[in-house]
């Protein structure tokens, strides 16, 4: 079965994307594709590398990373969201004369359109916010 | 092109819930934002107002002074709510 | 239908609006701050045992663990899965609604 994951919130504030993990962690581990990781709303803070938490608590970020490096997960950041809350990958950056870049391996930004195709293309769209 | 996606000629039914209210959160302009980019898709779509979603549909808000985007200008009026 | 609520009872209408529109016989998972809602001995028990009544109630088994609640408070008739069962249930009915 086909999955599409939205996340609406960023990471440590709000288990939605713990919760969004451990869901597409679980589906892929029982065969099923996970179409696309869509990051909405303050979810477009999981995708800045510059996320530096404590060593003894998890890495939202990097495990996301590293869940779509091992599975060749599509992690995708809204750009209208991404762009008014400061994550910006090198593209962005130069286009909007930014002095620096932000985004995490494995992310990348792109437009809404990608979160209603995933609606289109997926059998279940599973939202995960507040 | 990013809003580029193929529907592959699928249509799907898409029901928008809202229930919350606007300018508290951000969630009630956001989520306008995905209808109006998914109406671009061709698809069946549906909006539902819920709970505190009631209230994006008031008449008259002015955030002059507040500051704030009214987003909720130029969509069609429920009427007098 | 597949619902999901996670939000506490005792701070957001998100399960009530979920209980009044979910059609009989649906499955309602129970995850984050929802999981207070299985508990046993609250003011939301009898609500919940009548909700078992018309629904398949479930709760997410880490997130009863991660609050302290215990498995064995756990309302009789709702269900506790782990994470491999939330795919399941969301895998059975055609559409899933999370209630936020």
């Amino acid at each position: 079965m086909k999955f599409g994951i939205v996340v609406n919130e960023g990471p440590y504030t709000h288990e939605a994307s713990d919760t969004a993990y451990q869901f597409s962690k679980a589906a892929l581990e029982k065969g099923h594709e996970v179409l696309r990781v869509f990051f909405y709303h303050d979810g477009v803070n999981n995708g800045t590398r510059l996320t530096t938490p404590p060593q003894d608590d998890r890495h939202i970020t990097n495990r996301w990373s590293e869940l779509a490096e091992q599975h060749g997960l599509d992690l995708v950041v809204c750009i209208a969201a991404a762009q008014r809350r400061g994550i910006v990958d090198p593209d962005e950056a130069k286009r909007q004369g930014k002095d620096a870049n932000n985004i995490a391996s494995g992310f990348r930004i792109s437009g809404l359109g990608q979160l209603i195709e995933v609606g289109i293309q997926a059998d279940r769209l599973m939202v995960f916010g507040d | 092109m990013e809003e580029g996606g193929s529907s592959g000629g699928v249509t799907k039914k898409f029901m928008y819930i809202n229930r919350r209210a606007p300018y508290g959160t951000i969630y009630a302009l956001e989520g306008l934002e995905v209808v109006l980019i998914g109406a671009a898709f061709e698809q069946d779509v549906s909006m539902v107002f819920l709970d505190d979603g009631v209230f994006q549909l008031k008449k008259g808000q002015n955030t002059e002074e507040a500051e704030m985007k009214n987003f909720f200008t130029g969509l069609p009026s429920p009427g007098d709510v | 239908m597949l619902h999901t609520v996670n939000k506490s009872p005792y701070e957001k209408n998100s399960l009530d609006t979920c209980l009044r529109l979910a059609k009989q016989g649906s499955a309602i998972l129970l995850i984050e701050d929802g999981v207070y809602a299985a508990m046993g001995g609250t003011s939301e028990t009898d609500k919940m045992k009548r909700a078992t009544d018309a629904h398949n109630v479930y709760v997410l088994g880490p997130d009863l663990k991660a609050r302290g609640l215990d498995e064995a408070q756990v309302i009789d008739g709702i269900k506790v899965v782990g994470y491999d069962g939330f795919v399941d249930l969301a895998v059975e009915p055609n559409t899933v609604q999370s209630w936020l």
